[in-house]
């Protein structure tokens, strides 16, 4: 099974890169016109200024679909749009608060899946919006479908930007070692066991197990998912406690405790653990797809050469499956220019729109390689530049999956983000101890919010 | 040698070798300060890929500053094979929302502090004492406390159409609570220094309360006004937790530090560079009111 | 002297209404919100509805729920010996520190000038820069803290358990070089509490400089004449002496502590696991992030009112003794 996946994706990387370029869409489609992105020409929001509450405006995945044909979609509609810029560390307490805001300036929020579920209420449902305009909604994977309707079939924002994970590695340190890129994380294990006997100056894998924004569970849940269970059960029972979940939780911190991440990694975050990959003191790392470029823009020329990306591993002898995280848009019920906002959306969510902020990468501090639709990712024109990595996402997202999408949740994923980074910070920690615990603390919150009722 | 030089010069050895351990000491305390700092200045001017380690050996650049007050892309390394951009940070708003908030918070709170602070002193009134106590005591009323009303309130509040919550007005009035008890109390500190004879003898002379006020006393203490007004507009300069609760989006320079995290987690070098554009100001404001400072932050219990 | 009893009301009038308002307002109605569910994802219900029939009471929508919730959170008794610890640590390292401080530099001399005026420095650095750079400097790749601690401190005591460790009678372990500081639960706590005291100690250092200039030279002449050497001096002497203002100061950091809020969000984040989660930060995690609980994080805060008025009045007390 291993072989057949590696197989798999180099061929969709060979096909990528060997196929003559004829592009889905016509080069020549006029961008400027607003039948192209199915706008209304007679201008009926013009002078109209929408405020957009999102974040990190200076990541290249977002700062590009701020700036790329901005001006090309004022110029259609008449609309202007600021993007509220905040930091990512605080944007889900402003989300929270501008969207029950009665008075609120911003008109369109995005949101991360989880974070979503607390404001539903204040969003406007999309299903017909996205009828209207045409979109076909089965062009999201269903990690992402998921992620935007919660457990209802309301759409309650389009997806945007999309990350699957994927395992970023250096080619030169496993070919060192003869080994292949893991299919599975107990080949992580074996594989950083060969490079630490290799005695190669090298930490095998990066982990992320600090407390920052929750980032510390994103590959727990792969480990969860991936050995057979899940956070609740059918009748919102916690059962991350049982065997399974205590079998792949001592799997998950195992590589810190085995010294096969460094000791360090208890407290970093995601980006703190990618940077050990990008300076060259890493050989594994598990994350979002969005960082890849980063290792292939290195300044360590080894690191940069060696570059490589496989899907993320799965469970030896269970699922792949791991969790497709999802930035969506959405707009305020209460938005006095809500009709406007939508008119953006349409635009800003169009897949001519969606391709051609991957295709561009004139500007440096604006190449992103994120993309969301299908046929985007699937698009050999968008393939052949960023070397067949959406190629590879496709693949990880066709057996991603979401987190569960209810209010409580969101106060619930401090409790298990608690619960890992206690288990790594204390090497003699009971980890089914510390399981049960904080299944006692979920199981609070859901009876206070009424689930066994 | 007698026993008696022996011993002068063991004493003289101790006396050299205390000599040098106190000057031990010193150097130990002034790295103890010093070095938090220097390493803030000195991160500030790393090139990106220095900043990550202690090197001390770099060819010091101004390109973070040029990325965090930049609105647009910057490249950087431009036409070398380490070219690449990175999205300028634009914080000269929040340097502007840092002036305008703390400046307007002074220009308020000074004047008033000053009335009051002249009356504490000048009158006796019922209740002064209790009064001057109390004004004391909130300040240790949490933060926090202050912070969570004052936020469901000015969301339901609009000047000029829009809310109060965001707003520079908003964070202004809520550092009005921890500002004017700290200027009522040192400028009280002030007119109490200042000999009663002129007063009396301007009453004497047929001046009114008010005359007195303004025309002697206002223009006696004016050094100590300056010096509370300085020390108020550092307090909400450093000011955070009501920057981030009230301020929101309006983010001062304090909660801005906040926007240096990006693709590489926190990139140390921006952040440094912010810091200094921070502190540096307030370096030289803290130095004009050194001989103040302590009698500020104990409202004069320490003396 | 001055007859019009109008005047001072006038002068002091416009003050204190603003300080009214700005702490009073906010403790009634934190008082108030903490007595209802108020969650802010809900328009909230209060007991009090002023409308056309006047001002009605609905007294159901009131309760003690918050509070009792809080006593059974295991996560707000753990803000509470979370910021117990922090004060402990930072009061006592702040007040220690602050008086070697100013015991060096109390005399004169070139240097002693120099580090008295360097004192201040740390005053003009914000809470929230010094978590920072703090935050970056204890870095165990790249912080110079990281590698000052590994060279100056942690070396040489291992060389020292190394050569004892070289004789055939116990053996120590050594010390490791690879704590990560903010990753473990008591080093990230006391490193928040060390950022503290920087902050402070040399503040500190300031008042004490200043009380020790006032005590008469001639006491000390007349210990030094009685033949006291310096620490009999330090301990029988100038303790003694500046006991008042020793208390003060601790009553005054004390507070500080407790109110402490701008480090955690910047330093630590609360982490490792509940470590640093100190009750402001708490507060504001569960009114402001997590739950939204408006009403939850108000009946805290009140917990914490009343615990620094316990505080302040002390503190009022022993300024006032003094005087």
């Amino acid at each position: 099974m291993r072989s057949s996946r590696r197989l798999i994706c180099l061929f969709l990387v060979a096909l990528f890169l060997v196929l003559p370029l004829a592009s889905v869409y016509a080069d020549d489609m006029d961008v400027m016109d607003p039948a192209t992105f199915g706008l209304n020409p007679d201008k009926p929001y013009d002078g109209t200024h929408l405020n957009f509450l999102i974040c990190c405006s200076t990541a290249p995945q977002f700062a590009s679909a701020a700036v790329k044909g901005a001006a090309e979609f004022t110029a259609m509609t008449g609309i202007s749009v600021s993007w509220g810029d905040l930091p990512f560390g605080s944007f889900q307490e402003q989300l929270y608060l501008e969207a029950t805001n009665p008075n609120t300036e911003f008109d369109i929020v995005a949101f991360v899946d989880a974070w979503g579920t607390n404001i539903y209420d204040f969003l406007h449902p999309l299903n017909d919006f996205v009828e209207e305009a045409g979109f076909d909604w089965d062009d999201y994977g269903p990690a992402y479908q998921g992620a935007a309707t919660g457990l209802s079939d309301t759409i309650y924002g389009m997806p945007f930007r999309g990350h699957p994970l994927l395992l970023h590695y250096r080619a030169d340190v496993l070919e060192a070692v003869g080994m292949d890129p893991p299919a599975a994380w107990q080949d992580v294990s074996a594989i950083s066991q060969a490079i630490i006997d290799s005695g190669m100056d090298i930490a095998p894998i990066a982990m992320y197990y600090g407390l920052n924004v929750d980032q510390n569970l994103f590959n727990w849940y792969s480990h969860l998912w991936g050995a057979g269970t899940d956070i609740f059960d059918e009748n919102w029972q916690p059962v991350f406690n049982n065997e399974i979940g205590l079998a792949a939780t001592e799997q998950y911190a195992s590589y810190v405790r085995d010294g096969y991440s460094p000791d360090a990694s208890i407290a970093w975050n995601e980006q703190e653990a990618n940077q050990e990959l990008v300076q060259g003191r890493a050989a594994m790392f598990v994350g979002w797809w969005w960082m890849a470029s980063r290792m292939t823009n290195s300044e360590v020329a080894e690191v940069a050469d060696n570059a490589a990306f496989a899907p993320a591993p799965g469970w030896e002898g269970g699922e792949t499956t791991s969790y497709g995280y999802l930035w969506a848009v959405g707009v305020l019920d209460q938005s006095d220019d809500r009709d406007a906002a939508l008119e953006y959306l349409k635009w800003l969510t169009h897949p001519i729109t969606e391709r051609r902020i991957v295709l561009d990468a004139s500007d440096p501090a604006l190449d992103t390689n994120v993309a969301v639709r299908l046929s985007v990712l699937a698009d050999e024109e968008v393939n052949e530049v960023h070397n067949g990595l959406q190629g590879v996402a496709s693949a990880v997202l066709a057996d991603a999956r979401t987190i569960p999408l209810i209010p409580e949740y969101t106060e619930i994923i401090p409790f298990l983000a608690e619960a890992i980074n206690e288990i790594v910070t204390d090497p003699g920690a009971d980890i089914q101890a510390v399981l049960d615990q904080t299944a006692d603390d979920v199981r609070f919150v859901m009876q206070a919010a009424g689930y066994y009722d | 040698m007698t026993a008696n030089t022996i011993g002068s010069q063991q004493s003289n050895l101790r006396l050299q070798s205390l000599k040098v351990l106190e000057t031990l000491a010193l150097l130990l305390i002034i790295a103890f300060i010093a070095l938090p700092i220097l390493w803030l200045a000195i991160t500030a001017i790393k090139p990106q890929e220095k900043a990550y380690s202690t090197t001390l050996i770099f060819s010091p650049t101004l390109e973070n500053f040029e990325i965090i007050f930049s609105d647009t892309s910057v490249i950087i390394n431009e036409g070398s094979d380490r070219e690449r951009g990175e999205v300028g940070r634009n914080m000269f708003p929040n340097v502007i929302n840092s002036v305008v908030v703390s400046g307007a918070t002074i220009l308020f709170a000074i004047p008033l502090a000053t009335l009051a602070a002249y009356a504490f002193s000048r009158y006796s009134f019922l209740g002064n004492g209790v009064l001057l106590v109390w004004i004391l005591t909130t300040q240790f009323i949490p933060a926090i406390v202050v912070a969570i009303p004052f936020f469901t309130l000015f969301r339901t509040i609009e000047v000029f159409g829009r809310p109060l919550l965001g707003s520079q007005l908003g964070l202004i009035i809520v550092n009005m609570s921890i500002v004017l008890p700290y200027a009522i109390w040192m400028i009280k500190g002030f007119v109490d220094a200042l000999p009663g004879e002129i007063e009396e003898a301007a009453f004497v002379d047929g001046c009114n309360d008010f005359q007195i006020l303004f025309f002697i006393s206002l223009p006696l203490i004016r050094p100590g006004v300056l010096v509370a007004s300085v020390f108020a507009f550092i307090m909400s300069w450093n000011e955070f937790l009501f920057a981030l609760i009230i301020g929101r989006e309006m983010r001062t320079m304090q909660v801005a530090l906040m926007t240096t995290s990006g693709a590489r987690g926190i990139m140390w070098e921006q952040m440094a560079a912010a810091g200094l554009v921070v502190m540096a100001p307030i370096f030289f404001l803290a130095m004009f009111i050194r001989k103040n400072v302590v009698d500020g932050l104990t409202m004069g219990a320490v003396k | 002297m001055r007859k019009k009893r109008w005047v001072p009301w006038v002068l002091v009038g416009p003050a204190l209404l603003i300080i009214v308002l700005t702490t009073i307002y906010p403790l009634l109605a934190a008082l108030y919100f903490s007595f209802h569910k108020y969650n802010l994802r809900r328009p909230p219900q209060f007991a009090i509805q002023i409308g056309e029939n006047g001002i009605q009471i609905d007294w159901s929508l009131l309760s003690l729920d918050n509070y009792t919730l809080a006593f059974s959170d295991s996560r707000f008794i753990n803000s509470l010996q979370v910021t117990f610890w922090f004060t402990v640590i930072s009061v006592a390292l702040s007040v220690i520190i602050g008086l070697f401080i100013a015991v060096i530099v109390q005399k004169g001399g070139r240097l002693h000038t120099l580090t008295k005026v360097l004192l201040i420095f740390p005053f003009a650095v914000s809470p929230a820069l010094k978590g920072y750079s703090w935050r970056f400097m204890l870095n165990e790749e790249y912080g110079v803290y990281d590698l000052i601690i590994d060279q100056f401190i942690v070396g040489p005591i291992n060389a020292l358990l190394s050569l004892i460790n070289a004789l055939p009678i116990v053996e120590i372990p050594l010390i490791s070089e690879s704590i990560v500081w903010l990753g473990d639960k008591f080093w990230a706590l006391f490193m928040l509490a060390m950022s503290e005291t920087w902050g402070w100690a040399p503040l500190i250092a300031l008042m004490f400089v200043g009380a020790l200039g006032s005590i008469d030279e001639q006491i000390f002449e007349a210990a030094r004449i009685d033949g006291a050497n310096r620490l009999q001096i330090f301990f029988r002497v100038t303790l003694p002496l500046l006991r008042p203002v020793i208390l003060i100061v601790t009553m005054l950091k004390t507070i500080f502590s407790l109110k402490m809020f701008d480090q955690v969000v910047t330093m630590t984040g609360g982490g490792p696991v509940r470590a640093t989660q100190t009750i402001n930060y708490y507060i504001h995690q569960i009114g402001f992030v997590r739950s939204l609980d408006i009403g939850y994080a108000s009946a805290m805060s009140y917990i914490l009112v009343v615990v620094l008025t316990i505080f302040a009045a002390l503190y009022v007390s022993l300024v006032l003794n003094r005087d």
